[in-house]
């Protein structure tokens, strides 16, 4: 066996241009294309294989493309860096390699199992420890150029709104709610979500999913005055495929529900509803239901959101009535006295441990607890975030001159990404001495995984390293900048909104979202985000991907990191 | 077509139609103003009768319809009309000449029927004019003629030693006529100002709600806001030579069809400008709709993923 | 003319923030939607109109709430020409609001003409092309009553120069 130690390939109109495979000992070998995916499964070959000069075995296999085909374990025998075109990588490989590929697809799904924000990686650790978690053999593929791995994956899921969303705890599955009386989850199937079941049991719109992550259930609300929560069974019918059964929760409220949120220990849920109160429900295992009881004072309008506190007890609420509270729903039946924290020293139920206004008042559209509690967050339609500190205390508020957010969710301790009628999610930093925001999520100038990519790069050399060839990171979407970049580099004057003036404001001042390009917005979303989810956890447990939806039917995974304007590096040996 | 024409077409088609074939006929129409027409051949086929009925006939003969008639087609007048008609005339199939242009004067004659009867007090107008000029006694003007030809509206004429004024009060039905109206009769007091080759033209006034003061006495006279006053003041030179007092007669009879029928124009193109408008409007809401787009994804070596 | 581009940028910004709508189900019926704008009952759901003004003939209101929005256009009318078409013309288009979905069958009282637009016509319309369509609109709706006005007085002098021409 050799030992790869790197791979270089000329660009040609082709999209899988010859490669020349460079060998620990100072040989190489050229075979005439290289393609690579990343999930399993090809038919076989090895190092041997490639370095047959017939090739004979590599062509029959592509001539026999059978991508799903699993492949058997095998040992890692080489790694090595290799470069394609743009993309800089590595590979593991065993007694197989794989072919059929999509490329660009697979470098924007960015199969990095933990790849996290950690930039730097000893490749052959990584490699190995990599191919040693999974049982079945991948391909990997680490991009060199982080912009590429981080880069938003986006799937038109509906040409509906999609008004709620929650992964099944592997993220393999999503409950969705496509603005209908059903709830749909979708399962990750290649570069696609497709419809595997539908949650149908509501009689009016479903406003809210949760899915429990440790005991994977599902609750979901409606504007039909319910709630159900759902289980996976064996269907009765064919004992091997599992279903879903609902199980009415009979909340008692005389209005719509609005959301939904499993505690921390999924033990109990909250419900947010019209009727100007929160259901908090838990399980009484004597009646064998969900028992609600209502949280009614000092509510005096619909309540849109809620948020647990991490001690399963403490729940924070926002309502149409312009107020923020944080509401104690001990329950004695299914909780422990929680020890006094930054909120107060006593819970009983229906405690208000503190109501918080924002500066010109709106609706509260949004609240979370920061991942320790003793910070809680909330937006208003006033276009500002406010962030209350009990223990300080201080309530820090940060005025926006953009449309309001409608959502947000906690990434650190110090940090939170909110979106809204912005159609863009931006990322916010602070303590309690004060809160800014970074930047946007989206970067409108970066290229977009849904489409197919240009040749733009330029040919990397073997070892080149470093990210930020193409435009940087987390530039804001500034209306007028994009305007004189769309007429520079695509000869279209193209007239944005409003003439927003080039300083005015972190966002261009502009009240369009972003800019606007021959009727497109030039963000991803093309409507308003209705829901950002944490998506994925670094090793230091903060959020590294959040997943939001939107009105425009899309779902986008974004890399926190993105707005972070860091330039990762992959370490080269 | 901006101007109105003074002949009847129907009359003149079939005439023509009926001296080349001689057939029998019975068909009843309609000109502006109400006027009846009936063209037939009562008695045999080689007789045709042409008849009138004009509302204002009664005041009409009053100021010498039936001489204006007479002198016009002759013997062909019948003496007694036919019954629920003022006038018939009656045109023998032998009596015609043959095609050429002594037949055609003779259809257009028959055509004008309607118009010859009403230049009857225009001209009795003309002549008091010419009259009072060359008298020099007095400054009396002649009598007020009144010609009730539509329901509701009317003309009135009247003679002075230098003029002869002729005003007409119209009723517009809506709102709309009425403004459209006013656009359109300010042009026409406004045009000999304006336009220098409007020189020659008649003076005219316009007023709504309070009758000029030539009528004002005038008996049974509607104020309200619906009715305006068009006066138009001819001078002798639009009566001098007989030719221009044919064509002013022809023409100031008219004057209110005129007015009337461009007023509808203008209401017909102001509406289908309107639909036109809100059709782009319609265009430019639908561009807000959001399209379905069909993402198809290919593979590095140009294959088409399939949906499974 | 020199207000005109403030005034309309005025109204643009003003109408996309009032744009910001969500779905808000009624807390006055149970099991209803209803645009709160419309129904009024819940105080909270509704934020302060805003009237734009480029003149006192000239104006826009503008009613928000947190499920719809109602604009109000007062367009400028110099003389009864001008009413006239103007009246036509709106009533034109509110004959069709079903084809315009976003416009109200009748205006606000003292306004010529009323647009409604919901969280429902924000999911299914884009709505920075909605803003596009309602400023267009109203620069338009002025454009074509001024154009028909000039036409006619030029059809009238036509008229009635076609028909003194005659008397000469």
């Amino acid at each position: 066996m050799k030992r790869i130690v790197s791979i270089s390939s000329e660009e040609d109109d082709s999209h899988a241009p010859p490669a020349t495979i460079h060998f620990a000992d100072n040989t190489s070998l050229t075979i005439p294309f290289v393609v690579y995916s990343p999930y399993t499964e090809v038919p076989e070959a090895t190092l041997e294989l490639l370095s047959d000069p017939s090739l004979s075995a590599i062509k029959e296999s592509l001539n026999n493309p059978n991508p799903m085909t699993s492949v058997p374990m095998g040992e890692i025998t080489a790694t090595g860096l290799f470069q394609k075109a743009n993309v800089d990588g590595v590979y593991a490989c065993g007694n197989a390699s794989l072919f059929m590929s999509t490329v660009v697809m697979a470098m924007n799904q960015g199969q990095m199992a933990g790849a996290g924000a950690d930039h730097e990686i000893a490749i052959e650790d990584y490699a190995a420890g990599i191919a040693a978690a999974t049982a079945t053999y991948r391909l990997l593929i680490l991009c060199n150029n982080f912009r590429k791995m981080s880069s938003p994956e986006a799937y038109t899921i509906a040409q509906v709104p999609l008004v709620a969303h929650s992964f099944s705890p592997d993220r393999s599955a999503i409950a969705l709610s496509t603005n209908t009386n059903e709830a749909q989850i979708y399962a990750r199937q290649g570069y696609d979500w497709q419809p595997v079941s539908t949650l149908a049991g509501h009689d009016k719109l479903v406003t809210s999913i949760d899915w429990a992550p440790t005991t994977d259930r599902i609750v979901t609300c409606g504007q039909d005055r319910n709630a159900y929560v759902w289980t996976k069974e064996a269907d009765p019918s064919s004992p091997s495929q599992l279903i879903w059964k609902p199980t009415l929760v009979v909340l008692k409220i005389n209005r719509a529900a609005t959301q939904v949120r499993w505690s921390p220990l999924e033990n109990k849920f909250a419900v947010a509803s019209g009727a100007r109160s929160i259901c908090v429900c838990s399980f009484d295992e004597e009646m064998n239901w969900w028992a609600s009881k209502q949280l009614k004072k000092p509510i005096r309008s619909t309540v849109l959101c809620v948020d647990w506190h991490p001690n399963n007890v403490l729940l924070a609420a926002g309502s149409a009535d312009a107020k923020a509270r944080v509401f104690s729903t001990f329950l004695k039946e299914v909780d422990k006295k929680p020890p006094a924290n930054v909120w107060g020293d006593k819970f009983p139920w229906n405690t208000v441990c503190g109501e918080y206004s924002s500066h010109a008042g709106g609706w509260v559209h949004s609240v979370g607890f920061s991942p320790s509690g003793d910070a809680m967050a909330f937006t208003s339609h006033d276009s500002t975030i406010t962030i209350v500190y009990p223990s300080g205390p201080a309530v820090i508020t940060i005025k926006g001159t953009t449309l309001p957010y409608v959502t947000l969710t906690w990434t650190a301790e110090d940090a939170l990404i909110a979106a809204g009628h912005d159609c863009q999610p931006v990322l916010f930093s602070g303590t309690a001495s004060g809160w800014k925001a970074i930047g946007s999520l989206d970067d409108a100038n970066g290229p977009r995984s849904s489409s197919l990519p240009s040749s733009v790069s330029s040919p990397r050399t073997a070892g080149a390293v470093g990210g930020g060839g193409g435009p940087p990171v987390g530039r804001l979407n500034n209306a007028a900048f994009n305007r004189f970049k769309d007429a520079d580099s695509r000869g279209q004057s193209s007239i944005p909104g409003t003439p927003s003036s080039p300083g005015g404001g972190l966002f261009g001042g502009s009240a369009t979202p972003g800019g606007v390009t021959g009727g497109e917005l030039m963000t991803l979303h093309q409507n308003t985000i209705t829901s950002i989810r944490p998506y994925e956890w670094g090793p230091n447990g903060n959020v590294t991907k959040v997943s939001t939806t939107g009105v425009d039917g899309k779902l986008v995974i974004w890399s926190v990191s993105a707005a972070a304007g860091l330039a990762p590096k992959i370490f080269v040996r | 077509m901006i101007l109105l024409e003074s002949h009847n077409v129907v009359i003149q088609n079939t005439l023509a139609e009926k001296f080349n074939k001689p057939g029998s006929i019975d068909v009843v129409f309609v000109d502006f103003d109400g006027v009846r027409f009936r063209l037939s051949t009562p008695t045999s086929k080689e007789i045709i009768v042409l008849s009138m009925n004009i509302r204002c006939w009664d005041e009409l003969a009053k100021y010498g319809v039936t001489d204006v008639l007479q002198r016009e087609y002759g013997s062909r007048v019948m003496p007694q009309p036919e019954a629920d008609y003022h006038v018939s005339l009656e045109y023998a199939i032998d009596s015609i000449p043959p095609p050429g242009e002594e037949r055609d004067a003779l259809i257009k004659a028959a055509s004008l029927l309607k118009r010859n009867a009403l230049a009857a007090p225009f001209e009795n107008a003309f002549a008091t004019q010419k009259t009072l000029e060359s008298s020099e006694t007095s400054d009396l003007p002649g009598q007020l003629m009144e010609i009730h030809y539509r329901d509701e509206e009317a003309i009135y004429i009247q003679a002075a030693n230098d003029r002869v004024t002729v005003v007409f009060s119209t009723i517009f039905k809506d709102e709309t006529d009425r403004t459209f109206g006013k656009v359109f009769l300010q042009e026409f007091v406004d045009a000999r100002r304006q336009n220098t080759a409007m020189q020659h033209a008649p003076q005219v006034l316009y007023s709504s709600r309070d009758p000029p003061l030539e009528i004002r006495n005038v008996a049974g006279l509607k104020r309200s806001d619906d009715v305006g006053y068009v006066t138009f003041v001819l001078f002798p030179q639009h009566f001098s030579n007989p030719e221009r007092m044919q064509s002013t007669i022809s023409h100031i009879q008219l004057f209110r069809d005129y007015l009337h029928y461009h007023i509808k124009c203008s209401k017909a193109y102001m509406h289908s400008r309107m639909r036109a408008r809100v059709a782009e409007f319609l265009k430019v809401l639908n561009r807000a709709k959001m399209e379905n787009k069909e993402v198809e994804r290919k593979t590095v070596t140009g294959r088409t993923l399939v949906q499974r | 003319m020199s207000s005109l581009r403030p005034y309309l940028v005025a109204v643009r910004s003003t109408l996309t923030a009032a744009m910001a709508l969500e779905n808000f189900a009624s807390q006055v019926v149970e099991r209803h939607n209803k645009p709160e704008v419309e129904a009024g009952t819940s105080i909270e759901a509704l934020l302060n109109p805003l009237v734009i003004s480029r003149n006192e003939k000239e104006q826009v209101l503008i009613e928000p709430s947190i499920n719809s929005v109602r604009m109000s256009i007062r367009i400028k009318q110099q003389d009864d020409i001008e009413r006239i078409l103007c009246h036509k013309f709106t009533r034109f288009m509110m004959m069709r609001a079903e084809n315009f979905v976003i416009l109200r069958r009748k205006p606000v009282t003292g306004y010529d003409i009323s647009f409604l637009i919901t969280n429902f016509h924000a999911e299914t319309m884009l709505k920075h092309k909605l803003v596009d369509f309602i400023i267009q609109f109203m620069e338009e709706v002025d454009k074509e009553i001024s154009e028909t006005r000039l036409s006619l007085n030029a059809r009238a002098r036509i008229v009635a120069e076609s028909y003194l021409a005659t008397f000469g």
